[in-house]
């Protein structure tokens, strides 16, 4: 004979032991949290490359992606109109010092070397041909005193 | 005979939960992580509790939960909510556990000692396994040891169906849709499990 299904009353009472099998005090606490790890983990490695996953988080969220969208090319155009304005403040102070080469005072670097382009030391020397002014005969008065010519006896 | 509070079974999302779910689901779909975690926090105890019935181990009940929960957020995009999520998720649960068991055959190992185990605490309980088992020496912890060696005979449909009603407390109907059976299938695999737990579990019952 079967037995009916108040005959397992004493043993579903039993089986209510089970109840009480609790994990580990603060297991609930952080489970959401590993799991959250893990499926964030899991993304990460499914789409290989960082644009592959934002992709992926953008097809979830459309409004983020157009709010991404929106603050890259506000940020992309002031990036430009400053590039722009400095550009154009460049161009024109250099265009002001070309228009002005008279007022212009080269560095004195610049000038020692339109002065003297090959870096030559003029020292008088007996093989030295003077080109500059040959109506100036080059004279030295490092001697104080001529030497006389007039033999001695 | 009325039921001790301690007793009474866990009753199954009411219908308000539901509709809260659903928003939390539509949420989650667009891509709310915040409404996922609580769609967890809601169920994380259910599952966690069924698929350690199942597995008699800590560590394999907080795995296979993790994965559980994993395979929900990933497949969530295809859920259209022709169940609830409760219904939907411990699917997902079952079918995990019973896959992981299949590969896990007989080796059957128990960890209940990582367990809370504060049955001691409860006086109706002490007092109806006292009134109740003829081995008066065995104390509640060996009761309990020897009914979850006896749930370990079970094969893994017949421990899942008697996991499901007699200790989550789940209704025929809902255990049919989880396991995608009629009721009568449920009812005739309910019978059988108890009929070999009463008879593995002689000594210590009535």
């Amino acid at each position: 004979m079967n037995p009916t299904p108040d005959d397992f009353e004493d043993l579903r009472r039993l089986l209510a032991l089970k109840r009480h099998e609790k994990p580990p005090p603060g297991y609930f606490n952080y489970l959401p949290d590993q799991i959250r790890l893990k499926i964030e983990r899991n993304d990460l490695s499914e789409h290989s490359t960082w644009w592959e996953w934002m992709m992926a988080k953008f097809d979830a969220r459309p409004v983020l992606a157009g709010a991404y969208a929106l603050a890259i090319s506000g940020l992309m155009l002031l990036g430009f109109t400053l590039s722009q304005d400095l550009q154009n403040e460049q161009t024109s102070t250099f265009i002001g010092w070309m228009n002005d080469p008279v007022n212009t005072i080269p560095s004195a670097r610049i000038a020692n070397h339109f002065a003297n382009p090959a870096n030559i030391y003029l020292l008088g020397t007996s093989t030295e041909t003077v080109l500059d002014d040959p109506a100036t005969p080059a004279t030295y008065t490092g001697f104080p005193i001529q030497p006389s010519l007039t033999p001695t006896h | 005979m009325i039921e001790s509070p301690s007793l009474i079974r866990e009753q199954p999302p009411a219908v308000a939960k539901t509709v809260e779910d659903r928003i939390l689901v539509a949420e989650a779909q667009a891509g709310d992580f915040n409404a996922f975690d609580a769609l967890i926090s809601r169920y994380q105890e259910r599952v966690y509790a069924t698929i350690y019935h199942m597995t008699s181990n800590h560590e394999d009940a907080n795995d296979l939960t993790q994965e559980t929960f994993i395979k929900a957020h990933k497949a969530l995009k295809n859920f259209k909510g022709d169940s609830s999520f409760f219904t939907w998720v411990y699917r997902i649960a079952i079918n995990k556990t019973i896959n992981f068991l299949k590969g896990r055959k007989n080796k059957i190992h128990l960890s209940l000692n990582d367990l809370d185990f504060n049955a001691e605490h409860d006086p109706e309980l002490v007092a109806f396994v006292s009134e109740n088992t003829p081995r008066r020496d065995l104390n509640l912890s060996e009761l309990h040891e020897k009914l979850n060696e006896a749930m370990q005979k079970l094969s893994d449909v017949h421990r899942l169906v008697v996991t499901l009603h007699d200790v989550q407390g789940l209704s025929h109907e809902e255990i049919s849709k989880m396991m995608d059976c009629n009721t009568g299938t449920i009812r005739s695999r309910l019978f059988y499990a108890r009929q070999q737990l009463q008879g593995y579990l002689s000594d210590y019952l009535k």
